[in-house]
């Protein structure tokens, strides 16, 4: 089964960069993009244009910058972790930002990991690459509550 | 004693008047007594003589005839003097030859016949002459007369205390006059004193009747008035003067608080807008950091997709364009970078403790060589020094001042770079040398601009915002920083960290 990556980003450019990186980090999982918090939301929690379906696959990792239109990354974090559904998925911080208030808020509401994308793109690149390798491969993810 | 003394005046001088005429008279009384006793018993002694002889003469033919019935009418002559109260004759024998005696019967024993003299038997005079004929002795008189001494005395006595009652009822009066005129003017004074006691009037005078001592008092109390009276008046000057100084002194004070006041609100005004400032520096510094960066990492990013997937579709002039585009965007990434380190190190709060400076200068140095492989700087690093300072702050200011000093060294062969410390004026100042291409003092006052540098990109790299982020830290430490330098003989950089 693949693996699903979420990926919260606003920038197209970042989001193409983002796809690419990963792409050609040979991380064969299924990317799933959302453009604003909300579209995240609805995604996770199976709302707003994902209701009615079947119950969402939970990503094995969600990649998640903070500066969002509508909703930001801050409050998708923590809306994520009120849920129990969702309180345990990984979340990565994938930010512009390396403002210490950012770093320590995202580990205050339970960020698993805090990146700030590097200017240059083969550093952006192997970050992308070690994050891909390290939550989808190496990670053990948690469990599938059985019904 | 002490009664005597609280006295009145008044009954002081009737006392001395009363107590002086009383002693005057009584003595004066006494001896004039004393002496006219004296003078009344002698008077009475010539004159009872005086008779004695004359009833002696008449009776010598008397008795030189034995006719004692004569003699006895001669001496019965006496009745005419009551005062007598008995007489005799006696014969020349001594026996009696006529007697007398007063007629109201209180008589008395006659005596033996003696010699002619007198003697006193109480109130009594007792006379004895002798009664001669042809200068013959024949016989004798004898005569006893009450001088009624007493009755004399007690009358001049009664004289003398009617004298006297009146001599004091005179005293009284004079005294009365008198002590009106003594303790009228000492009354005066006192009302004086107390009129100025109660009214704190010292214009009063007390009104000079006499060149008496009174008076000399009067003056000289007039006298200690006008002193007063001077003297308050300065006193009420130095007190005007006061309160005049007293009331600038306040107004003063309340300037003071109301410029306080003001200057509190304007501090509160100031510290509102550099909060609202450093808020809309904090807010900037964020939209830099993700905003700005957002773009160039586009840019970064597809140029060198660019690069690596299409390198082969572009010629040389090409690539290397390409190449430029990626440089610049790095550089615009580092340039950003080092912006938002400088933003915040204005921002961030400074918590010092001890630093131990020349550890954390070793380890700076560490890790520009590990940076830097292939230049071959020497680092000389003092030991044990120390200050009390933020040690991530300094940190960066050790970064920036070593790091700088081995990149302007970087292309001598004997490249050296020393840490230090040293004092001046009692200061302790580090140092930062290096024996690199130094610089014309005549810029040393941009060294610490930010985005200011003296050389170009090519020649060394940076972004000129380093110094300028040195400086803040140690200005934010109350310190100072400076260089010294000299092209071609390297450059010292010397800073303080004030405790």
């Amino acid at each position: 089964m693949p693996k699903i990556i979420l990926l919260v980003e606003d920038n197209p450019d970042d989001e193409e960069l983002t796809r690419m990186a990963l792409e050609q980090s040979n991380v064969a999982n299924d990317l799933v993009v959302a453009h604003d918090g909300v579209e995240a939301l609805d995604y996770v929690f199976g709302t707003g244009p994902h209701a009615g379906g079947p119950p969402p696959e939970l990503p094995a990792v969600i990649l998640l910058d903070l500066k969002l239109p509508r909703i930001d990354g801050l409050e998708v974090l923590q809306r994520i972790r009120a849920d129990e559904r969702t309180k345990r998925v990984p979340v990565v911080v994938l930010t512009s930002s390396k403002e210490e208030q950012d770093v320590l808020d995202s580990y205050g509401f339970g960020a698993n990991s805090y990146i700030r994308k590097p200017v240059e793109f083969d550093k952006f690149f192997d970050a992308t690459k070690q994050l891909g390798m390290y939550w989808l491969v190496l990670n053990e993810i948690v469990p599938k509550p059985s019904h | 004693m002490q009664r005597l003394r609280d006295l009145s005046i008044r009954f002081k001088v009737l006392g001395l008047i009363a107590m002086s005429s009383f002693l005057s008279l009584t003595l004066a009384g006494a001896a004039m007594i004393v002496y006219d006793l004296v003078v009344f018993k002698r008077t009475s002694v010539d004159e009872l003589t005086v008779q004695a002889q004359v009833l002696g003469a008449i009776s010598s033919a008397a008795l030189i005839f034995n006719d004692p019935k004569a003699a006895t009418e001669y001496l019965a002559t006496l009745r005419s003097r009551p005062s007598i109260v008995c007489a005799a004759i006696y014969a020349a024998d001594g026996k009696v030859f006529a007697s007398y005696q007063r007629s109201d019967g209180s008589g008395c024993a006659l005596p033996p016949a003696q010699a002619d003299g007198n003697d006193m038997l109480g109130d009594d005079l007792l006379l004895f002459k002798g009664i001669s004929h042809n200068r013959e002795r024949v016989g004798s008189i004898f005569v006893r007369q009450t001088l009624g001494r007493t009755e004399r005395a007690l009358g001049y006595t009664g004289i003398v205390a009617i004298v006297l009652l009146g001599a004091l009822v005179l005293g009284v009066l004079v005294s009365t006059a008198m002590q009106r005129a003594i303790t009228k003017p000492l009354l005066g004074i006192a009302e004086v004193a107390r009129g100025v006691t109660e009214r704190r009037d010292f214009s009063l005078r007390a009104v000079k009747e006499s060149n008496d001592e009174v008076g000399l008092m009067t003056e000289a109390f007039n006298q200690m008035l006008a002193q007063i009276e001077r003297s308050a008046a300065e006193l009420g000057r130095a007190n005007a003067q006061l309160q005049v100084e007293i009331g600038e002194h306040r107004q003063a004070r309340e300037e003071v608080v109301a410029l306080n006041a003001t200057l509190e609100q304007r501090v509160a005004q100031r510290t509102q807008a550099l909060e609202l400032a450093n808020k809309e520096l904090e807010s900037f510094s964020y939209s830099v950091s993700h905003d700005l960066r957002t773009p160039l990492r586009a840019i970064e990013g597809f140029s060198s997709v660019l690069m690596r997937d299409h390198a082969d579709r572009l010629d040389e002039r090409g690539r290397e364009h390409l190449q430029r585009v990626r440089a610049a965007t790095q550089r615009m990434g580092r340039l950003i970078d080092d912006l938002l380190n400088l933003a915040r190190t204005m921002r961030v709060e400074v918590r010092r403790r001890d630093v131990k400076l020349s550890d954390m200068a070793s380890s700076v140095a560490k890790e520009i060589g590990d940076a830097h492989p292939d230049r071959a700087v020497h680092f000389d690093i003092a030991p044990n020094l120390n200050a009390d300072a933020d040690p991530q702050l300094v940190r960066i200011v050790l970064d920036n001042l070593l790091g700088n000093a081995a990149k302007f060294s970087s292309k001598r062969n004997d490249a050296r770079v020393e840490f230090g410390c040293a004092l001046q004026n009692g200061e302790r100042v580090y140092y930062v040398r290096d024996n690199g291409v130094g610089f014309d003092m005549a810029y040393a006052n941009k060294l610490f601009g930010a985005f200011q540098r003296l050389h170009s990109t090519k020649e060394f790299e940076g972004t000129g915002i380093g110094l300028a982020n040195a400086q803040r830290i140690v200005a934010r430490h109350g310190g100072r920083i400076w260089a010294e330098g000299r092209p071609g003989l390297g450059a010292t950089f010397f800073f303080t960290l004030p405790t």
